[in-house]
């Protein structure tokens, strides 16, 4: 009777194990960095996934919030990063003026396009552990490397914007480097908003 | 480390087939006609672990070691073989070499973390094309490469004890073998993208023409000595030894079971 007991609990632990594991196209596949193991490597796949060097710390998806958001509003475009920094929840918002697509199909625009921040008048939004900070652009640029539409077995399904960024900025007054940004993200009707 | 040891193997088997040829040991009574010479057939399986090989094609695909992701894909080696030989036992009934001719059909499979396909969400993407601004993936359920080969094994036996009816043995084997034939099958989550499946297959490694096998065994022959006499034994460990493409998976290591029937001459 222990015996089977023992037996059965081995059975479910496999079961649910096998059933935990899903292939879905939204799951966050985090391929460290050989050079930054903090870092979640540069890729092209729609791995769900980026990173960045907030000065030190790591500012990386997690598998718990949506990685990245689209909203298109008023004339612009927003691209939420959500994660952490050190345990904390952060979001960073960059704000693109004069891009307003109406699907998420009309992202492919933004293929192989470089911004200045400064100079294209991008704005960032900054909120670390539910506290808004104060952050003024001093330099920097975000690149568009690839971004591409997808199709599965022949249905199209959602657009993959993969690119990187580094900048200058002022947090609350205090100059901060965000560096070795990179970013992979499956853009669809998941996570495109037309507001 | 491969390649010594399989260097290692086939001298041993050498020497002791040098040893057979000279064997002068304790002589059965002459009552009994000693059969030098046995002609059999036997056939077998070997089951391998593999692993699955670096495809830059495939989503997510990357070892525990590099990341977080669990990579649902799963692999596995499998070969069925049968075959003619000759073996010739020293005059003290306790060394056996044999070599002989060997038909194998060696497949390897892929699939979505078990090797069933009832569950609908056991699927693995694959990229198919990419250009410019549009990728297209697959949802693949498995692939199976099956290949045919011809092929030449060299064994030796150590028979313990005394002859007896049951008598256990020890064997040390190697072969070689050519392909004849390959294919591939891709099962596809969507039926309707069978048209795919050769294009799938291509992006997948071939098994190279030549493989070689190692393997070590253990067994039990049954029959009286210089009668005809059944043996079966069991393949553990076996290696595959040869080629840096070994085909869709990297067999790893592996065991099995080998069953054959000899007849003296």
């Amino acid at each position: 009777m222990k015996r089977l007991a023992i037996v059965s609990v081995i059975l479910s632990v496999l079961i649910f194990i096998s059933c935990e594991k899903s292939n879905d196209l939204n799951d966050s596949v985090f391929i460290r960095d050989n050079d930054n193991p903090e870092l979640p490597e540069y890729s092209e796949w729609g791995y769900n996934t980026f990173g960045a060097f907030y000065d030190r710390e790591a500012f990386v998806s997690n598998s718990e919030v949506i990685p990245l958001k689209v909203i298109t509003e008023g004339g612009n475009t927003s691209f939420i990063f959500q994660g952490e920094l050190s345990n904390d929840r952060m979001l960073m918002e960059f704000i693109m003026p004069g891009f307003s697509p109406t699907s998420y199909t009309d992202m492919l625009a933004l293929n192989n396009n470089t911004y200045d921040l400064k100079t294209a008048g991008w704005s960032i939004k900054m909120v670390i552990d539910s506290d808004i900070k104060t952050v003024e652009i001093l330099e920097g640029n975000f690149q568009f490397r690839r971004v591409q539409k997808l199709n599965v077995d022949e249905k199209q399904v959602q657009c993959i914007v993969s690119g990187i960024f580094n900048f200058m900025i002022k947090v609350d007054g205090i100059p901060v480097r965000v560096t070795d940004g990179r970013f992979d993200a499956g853009v669809g009707k998941g996570n495109f908003y037309l507001l | 480390m491969k390649d010594k040891l399989f260097g290692v193997i086939v001298m041993l088997i050498a020497v002791s087939f040098t040893a057979v040829a000279q064997d002068t040991g304790t002589q059965v009574p002459t009552e009994v006609k000693m059969r030098k010479w046995f002609v059999g057939t036997g056939t077998g399986f070997t089951m391998y672990g593999a692993s699955t090989p670096d495809y830059k094609f495939i989503r997510g695909n990357v070892s525990w070691h590099d990341h977080v992701y669990n990579s649902d894909i799963a692999s596995f080696a499998f070969s069925w073989h049968a075959g003619l030989g000759v073996e010739l036992q020293s005059a003290n009934t306790r060394f056996g070499y044999s070599i002989g001719v060997r038909y194998t059909i060696y497949m390897g499979f892929l699939g979505a973390t078990t090797y069933d396909n009832d569950d609908d969400d056991d699927f693995f993407y694959v990229r198919l094309e990419e250009n410019g601004t549009q990728t297209d993936y697959l949802r693949v359920k498995s692939i199976n490469q099956i290949n045919s080969y011809v092929g030449i094994p060299l064994e030796f036996r150590y028979l313990l004890f005394k002859p007896m009816l049951f008598r256990p043995y020890m064997k040390l084997g190697a072969d070689f073998n050519f392909k004849i034939n390959d294919s591939s099958n891709v099962k596809f989550k969507d039926d309707v993208m069978d048209k795919y499946e050769e294009d799938v297959a291509k992006l997948f490694d071939e098994a190279e023409d030549f493989y070689s096998t190692m393997y070590f065994g253990i067994g039990v022959k049954v029959g009286r000595v210089g009668k005809i006499n059944f043996n079966i034994d069991a393949r553990i460990p076996a290696f595959v030894l040869t080629g840096k493409k070994a085909g869709l998976v990297q067999p790893i290591a592996g065991g099995g079971v080998n069953i054959s029937v000899q007849v003296p001459l």
